[in-house]
């Protein structure tokens, strides 16, 4: 996914399909807070579903698939 | 801003700088990644610092000396007794890489603005490209603090001991050695890839909210305790050339609040091209 592909996720609810080494994994589900640039790449931060609140951020190398609405957990 | 830091006065907020420009107390400086940032606009105030002209040793990998840091402070009419606000675009990579560089030599009142040169200008703050003169000063630097810099050879006699923690703040391809350098950059650098024997991967923007400020006390706690990043340990944070890891030194130590975080400068460039030093991929 591109930048622009990312940002359009923003205050939209997604599970993301994480790499092994991702903490949280293998799947996280909730709803994009934001996406942050940076030279080293892209940062995605999620408020999960669940823990309203509380706030995960993972870069996007960790990120293997991202889906639309609450499709795991 | 979130509460529960260690110092919480190290950390200004943007509304914080807007109240004090004029203040004849304070000096903001600027700087970047991109060194071309600066000129584009920046606070009204602020000095520019370009981290390769200014902050670099000219001949050796060092930054600068004690001399060139004083005359440095000098000429941006810094004085001892200033607070110096660092920001800077990515952020704040360099911001926090110069607030480490002045408590390596002393300076008293530094801090860093939440959110750097972004979130100054996502709000619509005002911003000039005029170039600020202010009286030179005789600036006089501390010996300088080794307890928060890190050198190849103490960084190898930490590998694989107790009570040390190694955190590689670099993306995670870098750290599995996919890459060399951020993405974004040149692959060049370091003649290897990996990472350092035990080191554990957190991202500095790991650190960040999705608007670039820091995470609150809570929140940061929760993401480098369970990595194993604790604050009993001795700490050696790095990255490819050490401003990253400036951040996350900035995170663990002054937020945080652990007594013994240090910044290993030499980093993978270094690290990544010396013959006879362990490596993982």
């Amino acid at each position: 996914m591109v930048r622009e592909e990312w940002k359009r996720l923003v205050g939209q609810t997604v599970t993301l399909r994480l790499t092994p080494q991702a903490p949280g994994g293998p799947t996280v589900t909730g709803r994009v807070l934001g996406v942050l640039e940076a030279l080293d790449g892209l940062v995605v931060t999620l408020e999960p579903t669940g823990a309203p609140g509380t706030r995960v951020t993972y870069h996007y190398h960790y990120i293997l698939a991202v889906e639309p609405g609450a499709t795991g957990g | 801003m979130p509460v529960g830091y260690a110092k919480p006065d190290v950390l200004v907020e943007t509304a914080w700088v807007a109240e004090r420009l004029n203040d004849p107390n304070i000096r903001v400086v600027e700087v970047d990644v991109d060194t071309t940032a600066y000129a584009q606009g920046h606070v009204p105030g602020a000095v520019g610092f370009d981290w390769k002209s200014d902050i670099q040793n000219p001949v050796r990998r060092d930054f600068v000396d004690r001399a060139a840091f004083e005359a440095l402070a000098g000429r941006a009419g810094i004085a001892n007794d200033h607070t110096v606000v660092f920001y800077g675009d990515n952020n704040n990579w360099f911001a926090t890489w110069a607030y480490w560089l002045f408590k390596y030599y002393g300076h008293r009142d530094a801090r860093v603005m939440n959110g750097g040169r972004k979130k100054w200008i996502d709000e619509g703050r005002p911003l000039e490209t005029a170039v600020p003169s202010y009286p030179k000063t005789t600036y006089r630097a501390q010996d300088p603090d080794q307890s928060i810099r890190a050198f190849r050879q103490q960084v190898f006699e930490r590998v694989g001991q107790p009570g040390v923690g190694l955190v590689d703040v670099r993306s995670p391809k870098e750290f599995t050695g996919e890459l060399l350098a951020p993405e974004n950059l040149p692959q060049e650098g370091a003649q290897r890839g990996g990472h350092i024997p035990g080191a554990a991967n957190v991202p500095w923007a790991t650190a960040v909210r999705e608007d670039g400020t820091f995470k609150s006390a809570e929140e940061l706690r929760a993401i480098y305790e369970p990595k194993g990043i604790t604050a009993d340990k001795e700490i050696v944070a790095y990255c490819r050339i050490g401003e990253r890891s400036s951040h996350t030194w900035f995170v663990l130590r002054e937020l945080l609040g652990y007594p013994k975080v240090r910044n290993y400068d030499g980093s993978w460039t270094e690290w990544g091209s010396l013959v006879d030093v362990p490596i993982e991929k």
